[in-house]
């Protein structure tokens, strides 16, 4: 396994320079330039001025020289200056992550406390009315959008309680201004926006987590353990869950790269300053170095988290071996 | 994307002065998503001021604060609570807290509460009026410019303001290696700007601007030079003070959460009296119906409206309604660049017979929610330069007149309805901004009218950097429609003149050595009556050839918390920063 992981990790150099070199020439292919928002939004500027502007920010230069510059930046460990807002894109990444951790990872480990009970309980008692409750709920919930079901939240827990005379939730930000951010006001403006993310999670994990469980239970060798005499609860604990556990493990190493970047939607409507809206800021306005800089964080976050699941995986289960 | 809301999602195209800025794009394209309101940009002013040779300052008083512009009857300085704050929402975060650098809405709404410029615009008279410099002269020649600074003006450091502080920021804002969206046209129109003394500046330009205190001057806002020393231009953009701004403004920058909110603090020494706030927050809010919401539970203090949610604020007891006229527009354009354009576009009875057929006030009744007013010429009812009575066209919804104009071009009618010339059908695209809410209405409106006159258009939406991208760069494109907002001064080169293509904004490749001749004429004549008779002439030319075609300005809708008092939104400061030191909330809190 050393010898495979070393493969892998030297393939990894060779692999980052692809991934940059693609999205750089996607990036300048694609219409519109960072300049292009200054050009009309400022009809007094002159015809000089935009190309005064390109050329401060290097634009005017061949685009391979473009690309050379920003991976010699890159070598030195620097993630260039944002052409948006001057500074450096290391540092905006740095500040955002941990916000975006804190949405994303909380509202994984409740939608997972949700899920994986409500699923596995939910294939235990296939077709009765527990096990329809539940899968009509999952379905419903999984399908809703984040922007719809965010929204609704807001509504109901923050305008209309508040008309009501209740105790009502704080719908933006990480914390009240400007008086509030100790501890128990940071967890109150969680609550919204990780409900939003945990509540569809959690439909979606209750959905697998029955399915993967149903299919297990149809194995043979669950029928061998009930044979052998094993209580229904072994069966279900060491044997059934287990396994069902294995594909999982796999699964959420593939979706660690999502948890840092992947609540664009909820970030958005919450005003939370984490990664996933920098990122498509960064798009949006044709911020090259940005983008270049968060594309490189998360190719290096997939490739690693890929390496990495693949490892559990075959640490975990003996079927599997890495060659 | 629309560019603060008091704009991107973007809230409002244009950006007026440089380093004012203005709101964004987005904004008036009815921005990301789509329907936000054109917000007004920050500072720029309309000129006029050619009937002003000098200006001078109200005497200050300690004691009661002075409105820093716009009738003071408007505001109560007998009443007012100290201490509290009030919370805005922008629609991005910032992305410069250098004055000079600032090209988006969403940076200068932070900048114009830290920094001041030697003149501001007086939103009422849109006249440019005293702020740090106390009075000011214009030279016989009309070219040289004398300003004498206010008495003890402090900076937030403690420093007194000097004649050295406007030099060295004009230095800056005229240097292209800082990349001051200004820079080339300043130092083009600029030819030097002195100090004669501690308190006086003369700044003397290469040719007669009648719009230079207007449009250049009051978007310069002054910064420090003790804070500058040894700042290198190119540098000038991740200097010191683009992390802790140093001004002479009412407020004080405090902190900044980058993506959430940027904290101010009151300026207790201020030159107009120790500001009632004790703090100003504009968070960065992303979705309009979020931050509506936040209107809704108090946790903004005012918030423009879309259209979406007029009725449902109007309901509210706890706020308080505002409306504004506004620079924002909305436009159409056809190309006449045959190399992008369609030929059936250089044939300008075609271009009439189209504005003829869209029905303008069904829009503005309809989409608009009646918060819009038909364009009657070029220019927005609030500016000087708008003249009705003296528009020759001004294309009322006339199918009959539209439908004859095509006959008489030669294009009859084909068995599909659509019309035929020379084998070449009616047939074009107009390049939309996609998820704009106000441009789906717009073009559905047009594409069915223009189908009963016999013209077949389809809307070719795109995201907003290549729609962008569509208009200025590649000019790929048969017909836009697009918003943005107008500059407060009637001089509309950068969109008429014919060297203001394929560079500048003259979208549509439009050329005609009359019109470029009365735009050259509008900037350099300072009498005010005769720049109205010059853009009088500008327009109805511009409306007879209709390269591109006004269709109507809309107003913003402001929705403010009636404990938030002395806030009076306006189109040209549409937070009504001048007066921040003023701004005050009844409960104190």
């Amino acid at each position: 396994m050393k010898a495979y992981i070393i493969r892998r990790l030297l393939g990894v150099p060779f692999l980052l320079l692809g991934i940059t070199l693609v999205t750089f020439a996607l990036l300048h292919f694609t219409p519109g330039s960072p300049i292009d928002q200054v050009r009309l939004t400022n009809p007094n500027m002159s015809a000089e001025d935009f190309k005064n502007i390109e050329a401060t920010l290097g634009l005017n230069k061949p685009v391979h020289l473009q690309y050379l510059g920003w991976l010699g930046q890159l070598v030195r460990g620097d993630l260039g200056i944002s052409m948006q807002d001057y500074r450096p894109v290391r540092d905006a990444i740095i500040q955002r992550v941990p916000n975006t951790l804190m949405l994303t990872v909380t509202s994984l480990v409740l939608s997972i406390l949700i899920g994986l009970p409500l699923g596995v309980l939910s294939a235990l008692k296939r077709n009765t009315r527990f096990d329809y409750i539940t899968t009509v709920w999952a379905s419903t919930v999984r399908a809703l959008p984040s922007v719809w079901l965010g929204l609704l939240l807001i509504i109901l827990f923050s305008v209309q309680f508040k008309e009501w005379g209740l105790p009502w939730l704080p719908t933006s930000g990480t914390r009240t201004l400007p008086d509030g951010g100790d501890l128990l006001d940071r967890l109150r403006h969680m609550i919204l926006p990780v409900s939003t993310l945990a509540l569809i999670e959690a439909a979606g994990f209750t959905k697998f987590f029955r399915f993967m469980m149903l299919e297990v239970l149809g194995q043979e060798y669950i029928r061998t353990a009930r044979a052998k005499g094993l209580s229904e609860r072994v069966v279900v604990m060491r044997h059934a869950l287990r396994n069902v556990l294995l594909p999982w493990i796999a699964l959420v190493g593939l979706t660690v790269p999502s948890l840092f970047g992947g609540a664009v939607i909820v970030e958005s409507i919450f005003s939370w300053p984490g990664m996933g809206t920098y990122a498509v800021g960064a798009a949006t306005n044709r911020d090259y170095t940005a983008v270049m800089g968060t594309v490189f964080f998360f190719s290096v976050l997939t490739v690693f988290s890929n390496l990495l699941a693949d490892v559990i995986s075959a640490v975990v289960d003996p079927r599997i071996t890495l060659e | 994307m629309q560019l603060r809301s008091k704009v991107v999602s973007r809230r409002s195209f244009l950006g007026l002065t440089a380093g004012v800025a203005g709101a964004a794009v987005l904004a008036a394209c009815g921005g990301g998503d789509g329907d936000s309101t054109p917000a007004p940009a920050a500072t720029e002013a309309t000129g006029a001021e050619s009937t002003h040779e000098t200006g001078s300052a109200t005497p200050s008083d300690s004691e009661t604060p002075e409105a820093g512009s716009g009738s003071s009857a408007k505001y109560d300085t007998e009443n007012i609570v100290r201490g509290g704050h009030v919370t805005f929402a922008n629609n991005g975060d910032i992305s410069t807290l250098i004055p000079i650098l600032s090209t988006d809405a969403n940076s200068s709404s932070v900048i114009n509460l830290i920094y001041e410029p030697l003149l501001i615009i007086d939103p009422e008279t849109l006249q440019p009026a005293p702020r740090l410099a106390a009075t000011w002269e214009v030279g016989e020649d009309n070219k040289t410019y004398t300003f004498t600074l206010k008495e003890g003006v402090l900076w937030q450091d403690g420093e007194t303001l000097t004649a050295e502080d406007v030099i060295r920021t004009w230095e800056l804002a005229m240097d292209l290696e800082t990349g001051a969206p200004m820079a080339a046209k300043l130092s083009d129109r600029v030819a030097s700007v002195e100090a004669t003394d501690d308190q006086t500046v003369v700044i003397t330009l290469n040719e007669v601007v009648a719009p230079f205190l207007v449009t250049d001057l009051a978007g310069v806002r002054i910064m420090p030079a003790h804070h500058l020393e040894g700042v290198a231009p190119a540098d000038l953009k991740s200097s010191a003070l683009a992390e802790k701004p140093v001004g002479t403004g009412a407020f004080i920058f405090e902190e900044r959460q980058p993506g959430e909110y940027v904290r101010l603090v009151k300026f207790a020494d201020h030159h107009l009296g120790e500001p009632a706030l004790d703090q100003v927050i504009i968070k960065v809010g992303r979705d309009n119906t979020a931050n509506y919401q936040q209107l809704k539970t108090g946790e903004i203090d005012a918030l423009a409206i879309t259209p979406a949610f007029q009725e449902d604020a109007e309901k509210q007891e706890h706020l308080e309604i505002r409306r504004y006229e506004s620079f924002g527009f909305n436009f159409i354009g056809f190309n006449l660049d045959l190399e992008h354009g369609s030929p059936i576009f250089q044939d300008k009875r075609v271009r009439q017979a189209l504005c003829y057929a869209i029905p303008r006030q069904e829009m503005v009744d309809h989409l608009e929610n009646g918060n819009a007013s038909v364009a009657v010429g070029i220019y927005p009812p609030i500016s000087w330069a708008y003249q009705p009575e003296g528009i020759e066209l001004k294309y009322e919804y006339d199918l009959e007149k539209a439908a004859a104009l095509l006959e008489e071009a030669g294009w009859e009618m084909g068995p599909d309805g659509v019309r035929v010339k020379d084998g070449q059908r009616l047939s074009f695209t107009m390049t939309s901004l996609a998820g704009s809410k106000r441009f789906e209405g717009f073009t559905a409106v047009m594409q069915e009218s223009w189908a009963e006159i016999g013209a077949e258009m389809t809307v070719r939406n795109e995201e907003f950097a290549a729609y962008i991208a569509s208009l200025t760069q590649t000019h790929e494109f048969e017909t836009f429609v697009l918003g943005t907002s107008a500059s407060f001064d009637p001089d509309v080169t950068q969109w008429w003149a014919s060297d203001q293509w394929p560079e500048g904004n003259n979208l549509v490749r439009y050329s005609n050595p009359e019109v470029d001749r009365l735009l050259k004429e509008g900037v350099s004549t300072l009498d005010l009556e005769e720049r109205k008779a010059i853009y009088l002439e500008l327009q109805n030319i511009l409306l007879e050839e209709v390269p591109m075609f006004v269709l109507l300005f809309p107003q913003t809708v402001e929705g403010v918390n009636k404990r938030f008092k002395n806030y009076h939104p306006n189109p040209v400061y549409y937070d009504d920063n001048p007066n921040a030191h003023l701004w005050y909330v009844t409960d104190g809190k």
